[in-house]
This record gives structure tokens, C-alpha cells and sequence, in this order.
């Protein structure tokens, strides 16, 4: 069976769709069979809504018909990660518990926000058990499959997220990262993703996992869709505490400026050590595409990784408490083992790393009065085959699992927006590289990484399956 | 006190006596086959968490998540 072919970019799709160049309709119907076609080979979706799509797509077609004003994503196909709500379906966050809840009565603010600019829900996305994984794989609902590489991860724990995504089954996704579960598959399955300030996006109607770095972002195959949906899903909302107060600030209005006259430097010390080679070689091509000449050491970042894995498995551990005490048969072991020895953490060791953060995030701060851009690697390897146990970085056979956040987890840590760009070394699989920018600049990391994509360093091709 | 061991203490036979007796007290079952994983786990935990430890903070450092009312 030959599959539909490959969708345009969000963008694309919006403006045939404002212009009448193509209907709502068309468009979700074409997506829905492309999802009929490859997600048995890739798995990334978990549930299809169908009905509601098709039924929301006739609204979008319906207002234009009426002569209504358009949002800007009119039409556009998205899926989420299965931990957001959608009304209907219970949120089942990758484990085989919560798909026992009720089904949820709302759905999550930022399916509301982007369906309020017109575009349309068509599913939800596989991933790791409770987000606490970097692989993709989920003994529950079956592993995703790197849409390059069947064989190979997607990366986690938004894995659904990335493969549907480079396999152009949806242009935008939306996932999690708490310590780098956008990031990382956005470098395994080469696509780019957008991690921003932590409290930018709401997380209101999302199954949670580590309350102290829990974000929202999209995932997509141009900076410029990444751009538009984080345009549609800004501004306050007083259902999640630690939603920023800020009013939106767009950043697709700056995209196009290019890397001229910001100050780019590349990371060193830790990110420049305990990975393979080539994921250290992405990075200087990015620079030198850039221009950007200068190095930069982001202080303890070893440590910073330790604090964040200290706090990621003391909340977790929290609260799955009574989960883990009545029904541990029924979680994946990976995870339930680490959530028993998370309960078990004395909370010197928790506070000492939350005060530990204090500490850094001012050292980082202060980093920031030198540049405007850090450069540094998402992940220390290319995606490792479905059920790879152990890797060797620097000499060293060190656990897959923990490891692939690497690169990722001492940025989270202190909230900073990152966009994760993909870089193609060779003929093979891709790899990422982090645009890391200050606190609500998520505007310079998208322009940086848009400079990227201008320069054609960094692609996301629609996987060829 | 000069000759306490740095914390924290790593010693495998120490972490299963702790892992086992925090078990207890939480009321949480762990399965013979989950055991030693639960101990691992703990251990690379501990690990982290003696980097966190060794770092010196000033007193004033206040930990991250303040709340603001």
C-alpha cells in the first residue's frame, strides 16, 4: 500500500487553507489516512479521534465560508503526547494504571489554545511510562519506532511525539520535557523541538510528573511551525501555579533576523566530554555556520545533572507514592524499580539539591551578561537499537536509559528555553544540537535555530518510510 | 566526629539494611526479583546525591522553589 503523500509544513497548510486552496477537511482527512497507512510501522499514535477531527475541520471550513477571520494555524493536523488531556479519553500518561481513570471532562489549555487558532486534534502519542524515560520504548502500548530507523529508539520519553512528527504523519506535536524528553527525541528522530522557560506554556490539564521542571513544547519539522505554535499556546492561565504572569511575546515577528549580532558561544567542559564524537562534531558545524567562535564552560553541570536526578526521582517517587505501594505489578518494572528507591531518599539530600539550583542558576545567569546563545549537544549518540541496555561514552559502559539525557538535564534544571535542531553528520541518523538561550528568550533560540535551518544545517526531512 | 565517613555511606550491605527498613516503614512490598534493582537504584542515587552534598553552600542559599503567596 503506498501512503498518501507527505504533508506540507503548518504553515503551508494554513495558508492554503485561509486562501481556499485546500479545505480543513482535506487536509485532516489526508493526514488521518497517512496515520492508517504508516503508524503500524512506527507506533507512535495511541488513540486516533477521528470523528472529532473531521467534525472540527468542518467548523474550520464552515467559519471560512461564512467570511470569519482565520487563526493561524487554520486546519493544521496536531497530535499530543498522552499525558494531555483530551475530552473522551482517559489520560493515560504511558502507563496501564491511569487508562482506568474516567475519561477527561476538558481538554489540556494548550489542545484548547492551539484549537482555538484553528488547527485541529487528531490524536494522541505514545510514550514512556509517566515520562520517567529517554528511550521511547513502553512495555504497555509496545515501543515507538524511529520512523529513520525502525530498529532503532525514538528517543523519550516523548517518542509518539518525535516519530509522528518525522514521519510527517502531523506537522506539529506536543510533548513534555522534564529533563529533556522533548530534546532528545527531537535529536534521535531529527526533527526540531522547542523546550521553552520553564512557566512559559501552562501545563494545566496535563498528567504530571516532576512538578520542579515539568515543561510543554512542540515538536514539528520547521522552526517556523515550532514558532507559530508557541505563538498560539502563550499567555497566563490561573489553572497552573507556576504559569508565568507574562503577557504573550511573539516570536515568530523576530524569526527571520537571523544570527547576525548575537553573541553565540559553544559549551565546553561537560558538554564537550562523555559522548561520541560526531555529536560533538554537529555542534561545531553549527558554530561555524554561525560564525560563532567563542567557548564557554557552564559551571558544575556535572553536578547540576546529579541535583536534577536527586529531585526527578524524590518527586516522581512522591506521586506515584500509593500507586507504587498498591499496585507495583502493574508498572513497568524499569520504573517502578526507581520509584521505590525514590521514596526512599532522605530530604537533606532533595533540599540540598534544590538550594545546589539556587546556586547555579545564578552562575548561569551571569553567563548570559556575555552571550546570547550557548551552543551544546542533545544527546551523546545517535539513536541506539530498540532494547539496547548499555553504551560506551569516553571508555566507559554506562545504562542507556539514564544516559541519553546527558546533555539535557543540566539546562532543564534551571528552566532555560532551548531549541533542539537536527544536524545530519552523514548519510545516517541524525543528531541534535541545543540552542540554549536566557530565561523567556525563547525568541533568539528560535531565530538562532532558524538560522540553522536557512543555512541547511539543520533539517528535518520527512522520513522515507 | 572527624572520623565519620563522608555521607553518603555507600557500603552495599549498609544501603539494603537502609533500603529494607525504609521499605517497612513506607509500607511498600518489594518482590525478591526487584531487589537488587531497587538497591541499584538507590545506590546511583546516592551517588548523585553525595556530588550535591560535597558542593559547599553558603548558609543563606535558599532552595529554588520558593513559594509566593
Amino acid at each position: 500500500v503506498s501512503a498518501p503523500p507527505s504533508p506540507s509544513t503548518a504553515g503551508e497548510i494554513a495558508a492554503a487553507v485561509a486562501s481556499g486552496r485546500s479545505t480543513a477537511r482535506e487536509v485532516v482527512a489526508a493526514a488521518l489516512a497517512r496515520v492508517e497507512a504508516l503508524n503500524p510501522r512506527i507506533n507512535a499514535f495511541t488513540d486516533v479521534t477521528a470523528a472529532r477531527a473531521l467534525a472540527k475541520a468542518d467548523e474550520v471550513d464552515a467559519r471560512r465560508a461564512r467570511g470569519q477571520a482565520l487563526g493561524s494555524l487554520a486546519g493544521v493536523p496536531f497530535a499530543v503526547k498522552n499525558l494531555f488531556d483530551v475530552e473522551g479519553l482517559p489520560t493515560r500518561a504511558g502507563s496501564r494504571i491511569n487508562r482506568e481513570r474516567a475519561p477527561a471532562s476538558r481538554d489540556a489549555a494548550l489542545v484548547r489554545r492551539l484549537e482555538a487558532a484553528h488547527a485541529v486534534l487528531i490524536g494522541t502519542l505514545n510514550m514512556g511510562e509517566y515520562a520517567y524515560d529517554f528511550t521511547g520504548e513502553n512495555i504497555h502500548d509496545g515501543p515507538s519506532r524511529n520512523p529513520h530507523a525502525l530498529d532503532r529508539m525514538t528517543g523519550g520519553s516523548s517518542g509518539g511525539s518525535g516519530a509522528a512528527a518525522a514521519a510527517g504523519l502531523v506537522p506539529i506535536t506536543l510533548g513534555s520535557d522534564t529533563n529533556g524528553s522533548i530534546r532528545v527525541p527531537s535529536a534521535l528522530c531529527g526533527v526540531f523541538g522547542l523546550k521553552p522557560t520553564f512557566g512559559r506554556l501552562t501545563r494545566a490539564g496535563t498528567f504530571p510528573f516532576v512538578g520542579s521542571f515539568d515543561h510543554l513544547g512542540p515538536l514539528a519539522r520547521s522552526v517556523a511551525d515550532l514558532a507559530l505554535a508557541y505563538d498560539a499556546m502563550q499567555g497566563p492561565c490561573p489553572d497552573d501555579p507556576v504559569a508565568t504572569p507574562r503577557a504573550r511575546d511573539a516570536a515568530m515577528p523576530s524569526l527571520g533576523e537571523g544570527a547576525r549580532g548575537l553573541r553565540i558561544a559553544v559549551a565546553i567542559g561537560h558538554f564537550a566530554r562523555n559522548g561520541e564524537p560526531d555529536c560533538f562534531s554537529v555542534v561545531e558545524q553549527a558554530a561555524e555556520a554561525l560564525g560563532a567562535r567563542e567557548r564557554i564552560e557552564i559551571p558544575e553541570a556535572a553536578r547540576a545533572r546529579a541535583a536534577a536526578y536527586v529531585i526527578t526521582a524524590s518527586e516522581g517517587a512522591a506521586l506515584h507514592l500509593d500507586r507504587i505501594r498498591t499496585r507495583p505489578h502493574d508498572f513497568d518494572p524499569a520504573v517502578r524499580d526507581r520509584l521505590i528507591a525514590g521514596a526512599m531518599i532522605p530530604s537533606p539530600w532533595v533540599t540540598q539539591a534544590q538550594r545546589f539550583r539556587r546556586w547555579y542558576r545564578e552562575q548561569v545567569l551571569a553567563l548570559f551578561e556575555r552571550v546570547d546563545v550557548i551552543l551544546a549537544p542533545a544527546t551523546p549518540c545517535r539513536a541506539p537499537a530498540i532494547g539496547q541496555q548499555t553504551f560506551v561514552l569516553d571508555g566507559q559502559t554506562l545504562p542507556v536509559r539514564p544516559n541519553l539525557g546527558i546533555f539535557t538535564q543540566p539546562i532543564s534544571f534551571i528552566g532555560l528555553p532551548v531549541v533542539a535542531a537536527p544536524v545530519w553528520p552523514d548519510e545516517g541518523l541524525p543528531l541534535g544540537v541545543q540552542v540554549i538561550a536566557a530565561p523567556w528568550r525563547e525568541d533568539l533560540a528560535l531565530r538562532v535555530a532558524h538560522a540553522l535551518e536557512s543555512a541547511g544545517v539543520a533539517r528535518a526531512p520527512v522520513a522515507a518510510l | 566526629v572527624t572520623d565519620l565517613p563522608l555521607a553518603p555511606v555507600l557500603d552495599d550491605a549498609a544501603v539494603a539494611a537502609f533500603v529494607d527498613a525504609a521499605a517497612r516503614v513506607q509500607g511498600l512490598a518489594i518482590a525478591p526479583e526487584w531487589h537488587d534493582a531497587v538497591v541499584s537504584h538507590f545506590k546511583a542515587t546516592a551517588g548523585a546525591a553525595g556530588l550535591v552534598l560535597a558542593f559547599e553552600l553558603a548558609d543563606e542559599v535558599d532552595a529554588a522553589p520558593v513559594f509566593s503567596a
